[in-house]
């Protein structure tokens, strides 16, 4: 062979080649492939914000970009539930896909959004929701009735809950006990409950509790943790839109 | 495993030899339960029959196309750095293919987004790097990562299909055992849920290799 391969001068040109190559293709593939990328995460977010109103349904893209252009109407709400101005700078979709950074801001800064999904039965309020479970971030969005306090419907997400446990909370079964419970006592105070594991008699029963999963206390409580800040967070707009 | 296999000239793609490299590990060097290697990602993600297989699929291509890259640049490699470039190309490669389930398979990518990072921690492709590609040419090369893909993709599917029928009564999601087993009293085994089970299925398929294996069994 020509050259001696144990040099160090042969060492540093093959090692800046190597990184030079890897680096080159890695960001071109990256680059080339963002617009399509981009496409899947929006569409994804869209398919999360309909599944928490429509249950029975595949989600084929057509389907869902009509459905969301058609029923969802988007608005924009600050921590005293008054109304923001949706414009170039404050889009409720675009929020909501980054909704983890902007529930890090102070609270005076924050912008939440609504979708209102005007179905065909009726109404329906849907609210991102963002958490924490065992691993990683949690979120979902929940969708109340004009009541603002009956669930009509949840969807689940999670970047890294344990596979068979935690990463239970994006199934059907979990999701679907959610619908027709209430958020509220009669009292007005805040009782809605997950249980600790399954098969919860009082789950079956109450109007506030339902299961949460066996062998995934953790997730499960982030959950509910979840869905109280998420009432929380938007108990002021309830209250201003059952005003007027 | 020092096995150094030169090909003769005239040797065909899929002589007896070649042909060896792929069959072997399926039973008698096979990566998990003859080489140990690649335990912790057999452990972790055979909790269904899907993220078994995908992750298989995932640690065939990566280990194949890898054995054939470092393969090719084997003469080129300084000896001193040769374990820093088989981790740069590996994690180029999974790079590569985490990328592309982004773009083109979103679905599987949300559901594997961990896994898929872990296949650069899977000792397989490296073993197999170092014990294999950095001696032989590159079409041998890529038939043993093939080959070794094939074999850790078959254990992990035999633990997952295990796990899942126990675990939830399922095969990929769909219910294997009946309902009327539940009522009479039968419930999930969590035990199979957790990553525990797999190192005893892992333990059990070895004893019942080594008991039909004779090649397998120490002579001392």
């Amino acid at each position: 062979m020509p050259f001696n391969r144990d040099s160090t001068s042969y060492i540093l040109i093959f090692v800046a080649i190597m990184v030079g190559v890897v680096a080159i293709s890695l960001a071109f593939v990256s680059s080339a492939l963002q617009p399509t990328i981009k496409d899947n995460e929006v569409l994804d977010k869209k398919i999360q914000i309909l599944s928490s109103v429509i249950t029975e349904q595949e989600f084929t893209k057509d389907f869902v970009n009509a459905q969301y252009e058609e029923k969802i109407e988007e608005m924009l709400v600050d921590k005293d539930g008054n109304a923001i101005t949706v414009d170039e700078n404050n889009k409720p979709f675009d929020i909501a896909l980054n909704f983890n950074k902007e529930i890090r801001k102070p609270v005076e800064e924050r912008r939440y959004p609504v979708f209102k999904y005007n179905g065909d039965n009726g109404a329906y309020y849907i609210l991102p929701l963002e958490g924490q479970g065992l691993w990683d971030r949690i979120w979902g969005y929940v969708s109340v009735e004009s009541d603002f306090n009956t669930i009509y419907g949840s969807s689940f997400g999670h970047k890294g809950e344990t596979p068979g446990l935690g990463a239970l909370i994006t199934e059907m079964w979990f999701q679907k006990q959610f619908s027709g419970k209430e958020a509220y006592n009669a009292d007005g105070v805040y009782s809605f409950d997950i249980m600790k594991g399954q098969g919860n008699e009082l789950a079956k029963t109450s109007s506030y509790k339902v299961d949460g999963i066996s062998g995934a206390t953790i997730t499960s409580e982030g959950v509910d943790v979840m869905m109280q800040k998420g009432f929380e967070m938007y108990q002021p707009f309830f209250q201003k839109v059952s005003e007027n | 495993m020092s096995e150094v296999a030169q090909a003769s000239k005239s040797e065909g793609l899929f002589s007896k030899k070649n042909r060896r490299l792929l069959v072997d590990p399926l039973n008698d060097t096979n990566p998990i339960t003859v080489q140990v290697l690649g335990i912790c990602s057999a452990l972790a993600v055979t909790s269904s029959v899907m993220n078994s297989l995908v992750m298989g699929i995932g640690v065939t291509l990566v280990a194949s196309l890898a054995n054939l890259t470092i393969s090719s640049l084997r003469n080129y490699i300084p000896n001193r750095i040769r374990m820093i470039v088989q981790l740069v190309v590996i994690a180029w490669l999974v790079t590569l293919v985490s990328i592309f389930l982004q773009a083109f398979l979103y679905d599987t990518y949300k559901e594997l987004s961990v896994f898929v990072g872990l296949i650069i921690t899977n000792c397989i492709v490296m073993g197999r790097l170092e014990a294999y590609a950095m001696a032989n040419k590159p079409w041998p090369s890529f038939l043993d990562g093939f080959g070794n893909g094939l074999g850790y993709t078959v254990i992990l599917l035999t633990i997952g299909t295990i796990r899942e029928i126990f675990g939830a009564g399922k095969v990929l999601g769909f219910q294997i055992i009946p309902d009327a087993i539940y009522d009479l009293g039968y419930a999930n085994n969590g035990l199979m849920v957790l990553p525990i089970s797999s190192i005893i299925l892992i333990g059990i398929i070895i004893w019942i290799q080594r008991g039909f294996n004779k090649k397998l069994v120490d002579v001392s």
